[in-house]
């Protein structure tokens, strides 16, 4: 089945400051969309809309469905990987996938067939009786990307997902996640603009809460000459 | 809600800081009921569990502030919060299974203690001379006051990100609700309000069990207790996070 997620003027203020303003954008199934701005330009504000996290003004469509409302119906359709990647460090890693799994109605077999298929992907395997406070930082991302796809959701949101890797896990990540997005809809921000143009279809320039630029990747490349993805950030959003 | 409640309660079996609070439990609670000579039940004279039912509440002011304390606050300070957030439950649920694990907590510890029961039976003279509709009733009291006293320390945990000054709100509100209003009956010049203040008081409430009164407006005042924290814990989740 195809998915659509369509963003309508979306927009946030925290208190009396406005960090988006009325952005619309849209993403399908099978693309893996990237966020691109400055820190405050309003990346991980649009991924947690996306994820239900935070109340917004405008709207959200899923194949034409509204969002708002039905928060837990979207939950079960996104997997939500945060900026700080926030861990029970306690927990082992088989412990924590299953908590996650439970807590989206996986139980039993296919819990176990999904946690196997998702430390088998992450490459956790020799990993998954530990604790996730004995992991480095590199797994412990690991095992935040497997618990944010563990229920196979179509619309995997990563804020930031390879802040901290050393470049050898950078490269396994990005093959993760352009593996993943074969039957899913993917949206990562990233401050890497080399990522983005690794493993993006899509690209959105934010600055200052507002789209200054929303394009397929090859376009917007054929229209700047081919020219590096920085030299096009730059160009378009001066410091 | 059952997944977070089932972690709530394996978090605090798996930790030391739960062997801890458990031990110290039982350790202040056996000197009061069965060392300390101004408090002993040998002393007493009579085979009752006054004593333990008369002590027991301020021991629950520390143990129910140690738990709640942690049990929002650290995962909001920590992010952990967030991934519950992320999942497909809504704040009540998450609330409602935090409440409850700790309720469990309670009355597990509460249910530890039924030897104490057992022994003043056996030791009565002559044997069973013991009270137990007296006992039962207090029991049920001291069920809903921690009911209360948990949902008010959430709310303290959900409102504070720094631990300590949780538990000290808790520590301080449920004193003040258990004891300190009660404290207002020494100044003559207010005499005139005490009954109404009074109506409010835990330790009002708690004492109809303790005589062995089943009063149905007591247990209902523990229940809106409990659903008035519980709504502003909700309430301030949800202006804060959202």
């Amino acid at each position: 089945m195809s998915i659509h997620l369509k963003a309508k003027f979306l927009s946030k203020s925290y208190k009396t400051k406005k960090v988006l303003n009325n952005i619309s954008f849209d993403v399908f199934k099978g693309n893996i969309l990237g966020l691109v701005g400055k820190n405050g330009a309003g990346k991980s504000t649009i991924l947690k809309i996306l994820s239900s996290l935070i109340d917004f003004g405008g709207d959200v469509f899923i194949n034409k469905k509204s969002i708002k409302n039905t928060d837990s119906e979207h939950k079960k359709n996104v997997g939500y990987l945060s900026e700080n990647n926030p861990l029970y460090m306690d927990f082992y890693i088989q412990e924590y996938l299953t908590f996650i799994g439970n807590l989206n109605g996986l139980f039993k077999d296919d819990l176990e067939k999904r946690k196997k298929l998702v430390i088998e992907l992450c490459g956790l395997n020799s990993f998954q009786n530990e604790k996730i406070s004995n992991l480095s930082k590199g797994y412990r991302q690991r095992v935040g990307i497997a618990s944010a796809f563990i229920h196979d959701p179509d619309i995997l949101i990563l804020d930031e997902p390879t802040t901290g890797l050393d470049p050898s896990q950078i490269l396994e990540i990005r093959e993760l996640i352009k593996n993943l997005a074969k039957n899913k809809i993917v949206i990562f921000s990233s401050h890497l603009l080399n990522e983005i143009n690794e493993i993006c279809d899509k690209v959105i320039f934010l600055d200052k809460g507002n789209i200054i630029l929303d394009s397929n990747l090859k376009d917007l490349k054929n229209k700047h000459n081919n020219i590096s993805l920085d030299k096009i950030f730059n160009k378009i959003i001066p410091d | 809600m059952y997944t977070i409640f089932k972690k709530e309660i394996n978090v605090f079996f798996d930790s030391l800081y739960g062997i801890i609070i458990f031990s110290i439990f039982f350790l202040i609670n056996g000197l009061f009921i069965w060392i300390f000579p101004s408090s002993n039940i040998f002393q007493y004279g009579i085979s009752s569990l006054e004593i333990f039912f008369d002590v027991v509440p301020y021991i629950f002011i520390l143990f129910i502030s140690s738990i709640t304390m942690k049990i929002i606050s650290e995962e909001r300070s920590l992010g952990t919060f967030e991934i519950l957030l992320s999942q497909p439950i809504s704040y009540k649920e998450i609330i409602l299974a935090k409440f409850l694990s700790c309720w469990f907590l309670s009355i597990f510890l509460i249910f530890l203690t039924f030897p104490y029961w057992i022994t003043i039976y056996y030791l009565s003279n002559p044997l069973g001379s013991i009270d137990n509709i007296i006992i039962l009733n207090s029991y049920i009291g001291l069920i809903l006051l921690v009911g209360a006293m948990n949902s008010i320390g959430i709310f303290f945990s959900s409102i504070f990100q720094n631990q300590i000054i949780s538990f000290l709100s808790s520590c301080f509100i449920f004193y003040l609700l258990y004891e300190g209003i009660d404290m207002i009956n020494f100044y003559d010049s207010i005499n005139l309000i005490d009954s109404f203040i009074d109506h409010f008081t835990f330790s009002y409430h708690y004492s109809n069990f303790t005589k062995g009164i089943f009063q149905i407006s007591s247990l209902i005042y523990f229940i809106i207790v409990m659903i008035t924290f519980f709504y502003f814990s909700l309430v301030n989740l949800r202006i804060n996070l959202k």
